[in-house]
């Protein structure tokens, strides 16, 4: 070969030289120059900063039982990103956890969509199909059993509403929550967990991994545990609560056997002086747990479209006109503006003319000659609108707001509302009306436009008893971090209503006539001494209510010389007269916790147990298992005062029981049980005191001291 | 120091280089059977190199057309009773030995082939080139239609390196590569289109073809200066670079032995290449024509390898020479050394007197 072709392998030579030139300078290129930005890209490869949700606080009673805690909820999750036929996968492991073809389509649709997020299989594992899937963990890549923190409540659906539930956060609070939650978050929605959500949630950890090609954490790197969320310490008494809510269960399951339909109620039980929330039952409720693992949406319609409003809190949510428990109102102001001298008396003839109109009093036949303190036990009409015209709604009104009406308690809970406190702005405005004379006096007795909340019923009642004291209520005294307090909440008395201090003694004799002598004679026990009003709120007949039934209200307080709890109990739709169904309820709660509270310090605290379980809604009720299995028996041994024989019969729990499905038949109806109490009540009060009941007293809790003392 | 031994250093140095890159591929699998395969190929290339080394060189010459022959049958019945992998049909089995994959010694058997060739039918005569061309388009056709473009250009690039060298007319050449060009965007597949595609374009299809490249990019910068150490890299050890242990396993050394480990690499590769040259250099007609198709055989992989790793080039599946994973690239590649070492210890008298001054002045450094 010629010296030419030898140099064709120089340039061969140079070719190589230039290549090698280049890709030197390509790897000092990535790998000095860009090498710390490709680091980190590679980091978030392969590194996972996977959140480990914290523990909710707990949350116990006064006494410390608990009523909110955490259990352990196994999830099994998949990475469908890491799957090379995610179909075939997803539908081996629904077939392993036993899904039903809708919530397989759904999971092949996300599985498809091939998302960096886990996908959740099943969070409902029975043991088998734990076992399965556990097996399954190991073949599957990228598949998880993790295992969620999730709410579980030891006593069901007591006080459920106080309590409130969790959800998953939805995406309008994640857009404006700043950060502060991520998806798959669960916060409190509804109750004391929104309502204390920021010290319940506590702070989530990390859990950094380095994860395989398929996503499989293969190494952990760091680990910084959540810090479990904050507990409270509660006002509320479970022992409390549960009188209330089996009293107030009872009394609606009788309400329903009269009336043949589902209605609901309210009991607030508070202490008088600190504004502390003993019980607050609003019933219908619903089980909290249903929503503890997260709630399908057909069952969430369900209950929501339910017409008796399960998911309701009555007792801050629902306003109602006040009726005469508002006469305590209108009374202070009388007082606080000098129309009611020490020896005043009023004539009642049973009606008042106004302008044009007859105002009646509730007794047609006219109550005649009364003292103050008979008007508010025999709770007559006509003194009250003498003593409206008098005052003008204006005046009646100021003293409302100053009892705290019109605006919200402050309670520490959420949803609350402020009823409506009308005046003649309000009317000209909503109503296009001018101010009668006439409304001045259907506002003396709480009828009209005025609405309230139970909630600020019993701030009033509160304040009549404590001489004008209008309190916060309040359900959370102590914020606990483990042992430590962190916060203690100290009752707070918000203001005090402008009346003189006799008007509250003379307000209160005649709250206390109104037990021994007038229209709440059931709550006449010798064991306390129970001072109260009733209310009945008459209703027309409208779509929501189509017979036109009344509400009935009572708010209470005991004992009389040394006010402590206020009970203030609330009936919708429930027809009669105040006195006759939900006088018995707050009695029993009174008389409850007059035993409580006097208990010595040192007394064992008893174990409270759950009401029985609420049937969850869609599931089919079966005329074998009654869904409320008390509601259409009428209370077996109920203690005396309530079977006063002549007035009200219980009904004979014969056809009830052989009824089997009284449900959607309110058969019942056509055949009352026996008497009709909706038509007597009015005898009730005339009646003095029945013979004096030998044994008022509840069998079990009798025996209890007698073997302590001798 | 000897030029062969020079050769026989750096490439057993790239090879032991290969055998960690494989361990440390391979290792979160959690298996080291690969690695044992390719050390049992080694051995037998070492030896099949070693004899080859001491081969006469007009027995070798004998031996090309049945070879050559063999080469092409084999190929044939690739494309008949292959085996499937991938969409492509390239390997024969063995039974209990596993397989084999003819297109890979068909890259020594061409060198042979051309080399016995041109010394008969000079090069710069058109029937030559054209002769040196049908042997090449043969083998590349029956590569190509496997489907392996990446084997297929080597043939190619070694093809035209030897015609170079050789003598052929640059315009032959040149129009060869302009006809080559233009006959090649009728025959590419759908999938070879696309990877030309995320080469000019690497962020079109991040998860998809342009995966690869992206996750190569990253294994080999986040390596830095210094690299994450052995057995240290993330994306290497937890598999997030497909076929690191084959045409990707460049991205092993960049991750875990950094900057400095692949300079190092780069310096072994061209001290290997150097010494090729440099026995082509110093030899004459038939030898220096099989030095050189050896050379550009292993350069040309090299290149285009390691050009397709670090998002310079195209992805073809041409593996990097003596590191990656193949029993039949590194056989071929250890018996082509071997052949060339030969040529080495068999010219050095007479190139030594023809060329009095040491190595380093011999080699047109300045041209």
């Amino acid at each position: 070969m010629t010296l030419a072709y030898t140099r064709r392998l120089g340039w061969l030579y140079r070719c190589l030289l230039l290549v090698f030139a280049l890709l030197a300078l390509r790897l000092l290129y990535l790998q000095a120059w860009r090498g710390q930005v490709l680091g980190a890209m590679a980091q978030e490869n392969v590194v996972r900063s996977l959140p480990v949700p914290a523990p909710r606080g707990n949350v116990y009673d006064c006494r410390g039982r608990v009523l909110v805690r955490n259990r352990a909820h196994l999830v099994f999750t998949i990475m469908a990103a890491s799957l090379n036929d995610p179909t075939g996968t997803v539908r081996e492991l629904t077939r392993l956890a036993e899904l039903k073809p809708a919530q397989v389509r759904e999971l092949v649709r996300k599985a498809q969509a091939a998302s960096i997020e886990p996908l959740v299989v099943s969070d409902r594992l029975n043991p088998r199909q734990l076992a399965r899937l556990a097996e399954a963990q190991g073949r599957i890549p990228g598949s998880r059993l993790e295992v969620f923190p999730i709410r579980d409540y030891p006593l069901g659906s007591l006080a459920c509403h106080v309590l409130g539930q969790v959800g998953e956060v939805d995406e309008l609070t994640l857009s404006q929550s700043n950060r502060k939650y991520e998806p798959g978050d669960w916060v409190g929605k509804d109750g004391l967990e929104a309502s204390w959500e920021d010290d319940l949630r506590g702070v989530s950890g990390r859990r950094v991994v380095l994860v395989d090609v398929s996503g499989r954490p293969v190494q952990e790197l760091e680990e910084i545990t959540p810090s479990p969320g904050r507990d409270l310490v509660l006002t509320l008494d479970a022992e409390l609560q549960k009188v209330a809510e089996d009293s107030l269960q009872q009394a609606l399951n009788e309400l329903r056997w009269r009336n043949g339909e589902r209605t609901g109620g309210v009991v607030v039980a508070m202490e008088a002086r600190t504004g502390k929330v003993r019980a607050m039952a609003s019933l219908p409720g619903y089980d909290p747990g249903w929503f503890a693992g997260g709630i399908s949406s057909r069952r969430f319609t369900l209950l929501l479209r339910d017409p008796a409003a399960p998911l309701l809190n009555r007792a801050l949510s629902g306003t109602y006109p006040p009726a005469s428990t508002f006469k305590l109102i209108t009374s202070a102001a009388a007082f606080a503006e000098g129309l009611i001298k020490p020896d005043a008396r009023f004539y009642c003839q049973g009606m008042l003319q106004i302008g044009e109109v007859p105002f009646n009093c509730f007794v047609r036949s006219g109550h005649g000659w009364l003292s103050f303190e008979d008007t508010l036990a025999h709770s007559c009409d006509v003194a009250y609108y003498g003593l409206g015209l008098k005052l003008t709604g204006k005046r009646i009104g100021q003293s409302a707001s100053e009892f705290g009406l019109g605006a919200p308690t402050g309670v520490d809970l959420p949803g609350e509302v402020s009823g409506n406190l009308p005046d003649e702005k309000w009317k000209v405005k909503q109503v296009r009306e001018k101010w009668y004379a006439g409304d001045d006096a259907n506002m003396s007795i709480g009828q009209g436009f005025l609405t309230v909340t139970p909630l600020q019923m019993a701030v009033v009642t509160a304040a009549v008893a404590t001489d004008g004291g209008v309190v916060r209520p309040y359900l959370v005294q102590q914020v606990k971090d483990g042992e430590k307090t962190v916060r203690s909440l100290e009752p707070q008395v918000v203001r005090y209503v402008n009346a003189p201090l006799v008007a509250w003694k003379r307000i209160r004799a005649g709250m206390r006539g109104a037990v021994q002598y007038g229209t709440s004679v059931r709550a006449n026990i010798w064991e306390l001494e129970i001072a109260g009003k009733t209310g009945t709120v008459e209703n027309l007949p409208s779509t929501d209510n189509p017979e036109g039934r009344n509400h009935t209200w009572f708010v209470s307080f005991a004992p009389y010389q040394q006010p402590d709890l206020v009970v203030v109990v609330f009936l919708e739709k429930s027809g009669g007269y105040g006195g006759e169904v939900a006088v018995p309820v707050a009695r029993d709660v009174q008389l409850a916790w007059h035993r409580i509270a006097r208990r010595p310090p040192g007394a064992k605290v008893p174990d409270v147990k759950a009401p029985p379980r609420i049937p969850q809604p869609g599931s089919v009720a079966r005329p074998g298992r009654a869904v409320q299995p008390t509601w259409s028996r009428p209370a077996p041994a109920r203690p005396v005062p309530r079977s006063i024989p002549s007035v009200v019969p219980e009904p004979e729990p014969e056809p009830v029981v052989t009824e089997p499905e009284p449900l959607l038949e309110p058969t019942p109806l056509d055949e009352p049980p026996v008497g009709e109490p909706v038509t007597e009540p009015a005898s009730e009060p005339v009646e003095p005191e029945p013979e004096p009941e030998p044994a008022p007293v509840e069998p079990e809790p009798a025996p209890a001291p007698a073997p302590e003392q001798p | 120091m000897k030029t062969r031994t020079l050769l026989f250093s750096s490439s057993l140095a790239i090879w032991l280089v290969g055998c960690l890159v494989l361990f440390s591929a391979t290792r979160w699998q959690g298996g080291t059977g690969l690695l044992l395969r390719q050390l049992a190929a080694g051995a037998v290339g070492l030896s099949l190199g070693l004899a080859l080394a001491q081969l006469e060189l007009k027995r070798l010459r004998q031996l090309t057309w049945p070879l050559f022959g063999a080469g092409l049958c084999s190929l044939a019945v690739v494309l008949v009773a292959g085996t499937s992998a991938k969409g492509a049909q390239r390997w024969l089995s063995l039974g209990p030995l596993g397989t084999i994959q003819p297109s890979e010694p068909m890259k020594l058997l061409l060198v042979l082939a051309l080399a016995h060739l041109m010394t008969r039918f000079p090069a710069r005569r058109a029937g030559g080139f054209l002769l040196a061309w049908v042997l090449t388009g043969g083998a590349f056709l029956m590569v190509a239609a496997q489907p392996d473009l990446g084997t297929g250009l080597v043939l190619v690039a070694v093809a035209f390196g030897m015609l170079w060298v050789a003598g052929a007319s640059p315009f032959y050449l040149a129009g060869v590569a302009v006809g080559g060009l233009g006959a090649l965007t009728f025959v590419l597949k759908e999938y070879q289109r696309d990877r030309i595609m995320v080469f000019l374009h690497p962020d079109l299809d991040p998860m998809g073809q342009g995966y690869s490249l992206m996750q190569s990019l990253t294994a080999i910068g986040s390596g830095q200066l210094f690299g994450r150490g052995l057995l240290a890299g993330h994306l290497t050890q937890q598999g997030f670079v497909p076929e690191n242990w084959t045409d990707f396993a460049f991205t092993v050394v960049g991750e875990e032995l950094g900057l400095a480990g692949s300079l190092g690499l780069l310096l072994l590769c061209a001290l290997q290449l150097g010494s090729l040259l440099a026995i082509a250099w110093r030899s004459q007609d038939y030898p220096r024509l099989l030095a050189t198709g050896v050379a550009v055989m292993l350069g040309f992989q090299l290149s285009v390898n390691l050009a397709m790793t670090m998002g310079l080039a195209p992805v073809v599946g041409i593996p990097l020479p003596l590191v990656s994973y193949g029993g039949s690239a590194l056989i071929t590649n250890l018996a082509a050394l071997g052949l060339v070492a030969g040529l080495a210890r068999r010219s050095q008298p007479r190139q030594a007197a023809m060329h009095p001054l040491p190595l380093r002045q011999r080699l047109p450094l300045a041209g």
